[in-house]
């Protein structure tokens, strides 16, 4: 089955290798990863204001794209641009008023009315493919990996937009597990990374950081798992941050959940461009004997 | 510092200058505090122990017992005291002292009973309100932009409870909500909280009265972004090359106007 899939600015660039090992995966799943012709930016944060409708025309854009492509849902990987094409699909779906003046604004296009469904990769591997047929299909398995999953906000957040349960979410755990991987319960999986601070002021950026990375090695991770880009960023390339604040702080590396699919279905860590993880992953997998 | 059972104890002593263990825990009883005898011997023999009573042995019915005496610790506390706002606050804790001490002269004399504002360091949550501050034109601009009702809150907490950037945060969210309803527009918008947000919601999925405070922080900031004002200046920020495209765009989007 040929899956429309909207990849967005980051997974074009800083984080190829969250992008590259998921359509490898996905091809050896039996479906294809078809890219969304002519997408555009998502605007990455969902604008909050009631009057501010102008911030949801560019993932109006999108989602016309996606019907003019003749499909009816779409798929993202960076947590970003599926909060924000969500919200704004909701908005479309539920709000007339809002949908009438937006559908006014953009007269060039055809009217959108919120009929196209938006889905996390980590939806679509659960709900149509199926962790038990993931599971058959795991040629290595991530035999004794004890892996951390980390959702942070905008996969989960806010309520009817993320992909699981918003304070107890499972999809994750049941994915690592469907891997053969052991999962690591952290307190923290759920709570912000520090999001864009990153940018302007890391402070916080690297306290939240610290108490997330250290409560997944208090109980045990050998690795921590993500399904958001700026995420990834903050918790893998801001350790060296909180290094030089911590003495006797100890790197962890931080994997997509993309990553940990490949090298379970057996295609390598050819696939998934480790050399743009900041804290190498490959000691750990080859001391396990993944890759 | 003494500890309020401690206090209780003292003031009965200060009253009687002297008295026995029974004596002071029957004066604690009329009080109506629910204490029980050896507690307050207890606590008696501790306060002997740090100097604050003195112990006198005395026959009674064949055996003996204790009276206790108020030995003068004015001294002695106001001194502790002193030495721990200093320590702790610095001069801003003496002077917040002194202020004290000039509004409850002022409330004894009934000509000032809520004091004027401005010069109190932020220790003090008292605030002056009028009908005007209340009925605000920014607040129902805060209400129009973020499409919430501001007095649905009922002061709860549960947003501050479950905030990770709390611990930086200059203003509780819940007390950033407060102070939009009681109109206090200015202490919000001067304050760091309304950028620490960086709208998890988690606040917005907790809450039990359904106010989605991400958006009413998004209102505050732009009620500041709107006027074109920027809060990060991207031409002096020194960019690492290694950020991610969304954390520029998320960036600039939430802080310059």
């Amino acid at each position: 089955m040929d899956l429309c899939y909207y990849p967005g600015c980051t997974l074009k660039t800083t984080a190829k290798n969250f992008e590259t090992p998921a359509i490898a995966s996905i091809e050896n799943l039996g479906h294809k990863m078809v890219e969304l012709p002519r997408w555009n930016c998502c605007g990455t944060v969902h604008s909050l204001a009631a009057d501010d409708l102008m911030h949801q025309l560019a993932p109006v854009r999108t989602l016309i794209r996606v019907l003019e492509a003749g499909a009816d849902k779409v798929v993202t990987l960076c947590a970003m641009c599926y909060n924000t094409l969500k919200q704004t699909n909701r908005i479309m779906l539920e709000d007339a008023d809002k949908r009438d003046r937006i559908n006014n604004f953009l007269d060039e296009e055809r009217d959108y009315s919120g009929n196209v469904s938006v889905l996390h990769l980590l939806e679509f591997l659960r709900d149509e493919v199926g962790f038990d047929e993931i599971e058959d299909k795991v040629k290595r398995p991530l035999d004794g990996l004890k892996l951390s999953p980390y959702y942070g906000c905008l996969l989960l957040r806010p309520e009817g937009i993320g992909i699981d349960d918003i304070e107890a979410p499972r999809v994750m755990e049941d994915f690592i597990m469907a891997l053969g991987g052991k999962t690591v319960e952290s307190p923290f999986k759920i709570e912000c990374c520090g999001s864009y601070h990153t940018v302007n002021d890391i402070e916080p950026v690297v306290e939240r950081t610290k108490m997330i990375i250290d409560a997944s090695i208090t109980r045990g991770a050998e690795a921590i798992v993500v399904g958001c880009p700026l995420c990834f960023f903050n918790l893998d390339y801001r350790q060296k941050n909180v290094e030089m604040k911590n003495r006797g702080f100890t790197r962890i590396p931080v994997l997509y959940f993309t990553q940990l699919l490949a090298i379970a279905l057996g295609l390598g860590g050819e696939v998934c461009d480790f050399d743009l993880n900041y804290v190498d992953p490959r000691p750990l997998l080859g001391k396990k004997g993944l890759i | 510092m003494l500890g309020s059972l401690e206090k209780r104890i003292l003031s009965v002593l200060h009253k009687e200058r002297n008295a026995t263990a029974r004596g002071i825990f029957k004066a604690l009883r009329d009080e109506g505090m629910s204490i029980t005898y050896v507690t307050v011997n207890t606590v008696l023999s501790r306060l002997n122990k740090r100097g604050f009573v003195k112990r006198t042995k005395e026959p009674f019915r064949g055996k003996f017992r204790y009276t206790y005496e108020y030995v003068k610790v004015k001294d002695q506390l106001v001194t502790d005291f002193l030495e721990d706002m200093d320590l702790l606050f610095g001069e801003e804790g003496v002077d917040y002292l002194k202020m004290k001490l000039k509004y409850r002269e002022l409330a004894s004399t009934e000509e000032m009973a809520i004091p004027v504002r401005d010069s109190v360091p932020s220790l003090d949550m008292r605030i002056s309100l009028s009908r005007n501050d209340v009925q605000n034109a920014i607040i129902k601009k805060v209400e129009d932009i973020s499409g919430q009702n501001v007095l649905a809150c009922y002061q709860c907490g549960k947003c501050s409870a479950g905030c990770p950037m709390v611990s930086l945060m200059d203003l509780l969210p819940n007390q950033i909500i407060r102070l939009v309803q009681l109109g206090q527009v200015e202490d919000v918008l001067n304050s760091k909280t309304i950028w620490l947000c960086a709208s998890c919601f988690s606040c917005t999925t907790r809450c039990p009265k359904g106010v989605d405070l991400a958006k009413v922080m998004e209102a505050l900031r732009l009620l500041l972004l709107r006027k074109s004002t920027n809060y990060v200046e991207p031409s002096e920020l020194d960019i690492d090359e290694n950020l991610p495209q969304i954390a520029l765009v998320s960036n600039f989007r939430k802080m310059t106007g």
